[in-house]
């Protein structure tokens, strides 16, 4: 069977794998993004307990698989008593992890914004918040933006994991059609395809244009 | 700064809370709460998988189901997963009970209950077109210095152990597509599952041969149960007292015969006690 027949015969299994991959995608991301932000600014803080508390969650997230993480959250956690919905479980252990990874970006960007911008915000008698949000962050966020694209495609691929926990997302749909018609490549070729378009076409375009924008937001252009 | 931090930390906060958390209790409760029995199984064609639309079908989900039917239990919710997240899935109550068509085995027994015995099966190899090096046994593929070819978590690596093959002569892989692929790319010389997927996987696929599941010895047969968390004993003895009047009944014989699940298939007087002792 051509890939082309097989995509026809089972393309609405391909199709809404690929929408749960996306929401899983977009969810994870909301949640990396949050938590990358958090951790980050509380690397940074003075205080040595938000120091501590965010260098333990990136040392545990960032120090240890991805895929042992789920497996955790999904059949270790119930034995506790903490029983999360397989759907939920897998976006937040794609999004945790993400996030530590971004916590190191987050801290890299800021310190990256030169010494005079901090100096001349606090001449200008800004609070630290202020000088934070209005100064500081929106030129981290241009240097950081090219990292964070990678970093999104890396998420995107991470998403396929959640196949494990039997999320229906598209790789659980290539394995079950494998599985039961024994068309490996086929299915995976299909999956490989879909992923590929999905960050060539999607990820890195918004990605791109994300730079450009806030470059031009800056007056960098 | 620290103003931004909370309203940052408050927006963390929101999104893990959010999410649905979920406690379980125990099978008879959730039942009296209207809640659907859970049932976890994995993509084994005959025992246990799903088809084009995901409905459960095999002959273990169609007996488990034809069970819990004649219980009165028509609220049932299946889940597909991995062989390998069966037994972990039912401890962490994601199922309720497994029907992938486990064997009852004593390592088994010990982290999972077992209804008594629904079917006996054999195991049998898969080995490439007119089986050049003339694999039967597990002794052959030991004196042809061959390799096999089985799925992690499988009954056949303890068999092929205590038959005295090594880890280097058993390679272990998710499931039988993995299994047929590995025998077809010539990286084992045969692939040890259940006569029943065995066969299934000779007809579908003309590079293999199934072997005589009548080779291996008499120990290697098996007895095949649905599995329980040990909490909910009550609900299996009512599923068990059932059981005994659906086992073998016409209307079983109907479901599962489609399979090929016949008469020498019925599980006799064997109950899961002395299998969980003798296997």
């Amino acid at each position: 069977m051509s890939i082309f027949d097989f995509v026809v015969q089972y393309w609405p299994r391909l199709l809404s794998g690929t929408a749960v991959t996306m929401a899983q995608f977009f969810l994870a991301a909301a949640l990396g993004i949050a938590v990358s932000l958090c951790m980050g600014l509380m690397k940074l803080s003075q205080n040595p307990l938000l120091r501590g508390a965010a260098i333990t969650y990136i040392e545990i997230f960032r120090g240890t698989s991805l895929v042992v993480q789920l497996y955790w959250i999904f059949f270790v956690l119930p034995l506790f008593g903490l029983s999360i919905e397989k759907f939920t479980a897998g976006y937040v252990a794609v999004g945790m992890n993400i996030g530590a990874y971004g916590a190191e970006l987050v801290r890299g960007g800021i310190l990256s914004v030169p010494k005079g911008q901090w100096e001349a915000a606090l001449a200008i008698n800004m609070s630290p918040a202020k000088r934070m949000w209005r100064i500081i962050l929106p030129q981290a966020l241009v240097n950081m933006l090219p990292p964070w694209g990678n970093l999104m495609i890396e998420l995107l691929k991470g998403t396929a994991l959640v196949s494990l926990i039997s999320v229906a997302d598209l790789m659980f749909e290539a394995r079950q059609i494998n599985a039961s018609t024994f068309l490996s490549a086929q299915a995976f070729g299909a999956a490989l395809v879909i992923y590929y378009i999905l960050a060539r076409f999607l990820v890195t375009p918004f990605m791109r244009w994300l730079e450009r924008f806030m470059a031009r937001k800056l007056g960098r252009t | 700064m620290f103003r931004l931090m909370k309203c940052l930390t408050a927006t963390c906060f929101a999104v893990v809370a959010s999410s649905a958390v979920v406690f379980a209790g125990s099978l008879t409760d959730r039942i009296e709460a209207g809640e659907p029995i859970r049932i976890g199984f994995s993509n084994i064609p005959i025992w246990g998988y799903p088809d084009d639309n995901g409905t459960a079908k095999g002959f273990v989900n169609e007996i488990a189901l034809g069970i819990l039917k004649s219980m009165g239990h028509e609220n049932v919710e299946t889940t597909v997963t991995d062989w390998g997240g069966l037994i972990p899935g039912l401890q962490a109550n994601r199922y309720d009970l497994i029907t992938g068509g486990l064997y009852i085995l004593d390592s088994r027994c010990q982290n999972i209950a077992f209804s008594e015995p629904i079917a006996q099966a054999g195991d049998a190899f898969i080995v490439p077109t007119g089986n050049p090096k003339g694999i039967q046994t597990y002794q052959d593929i030991l004196g042809a210095d061959a390799m096999l070819v089985t799925g992690a978590g499988y009954n056949t690596v303890e068999a092929a152990k205590k038959e005295g093959l090594t880890d280097e002569r058993i390679m272990q892989v998710p499931g039988p597509t993995e299994i047929l692929a590995a025998v077809k790319a010539g990286r084992a010389d045969a692939g040890g599952l259940t006569y029943f997927e065995a066969s299934h996987l000779a007809k579908a696929d003309g590079a293999v041969d199934v072997t005589d599941p009548g080779a291996l010895p008499e120990w290697t047969q098996n007895w095949v149960g649905i599995g329980f968390r040990f909490d909910d004993a009550d609900f299996m003895e009512e599923f068990n007292k059932a059981l005994a009047d659906y086992i073998g009944s016409d209307e079983m014989m109907q479901k599962v015969t489609p399979y090929g699940y016949s008469s020498g298939n019925l599980p006799g007087d064997k109950t899961a006690e002395w299998v969980c002792a003798n296997r």
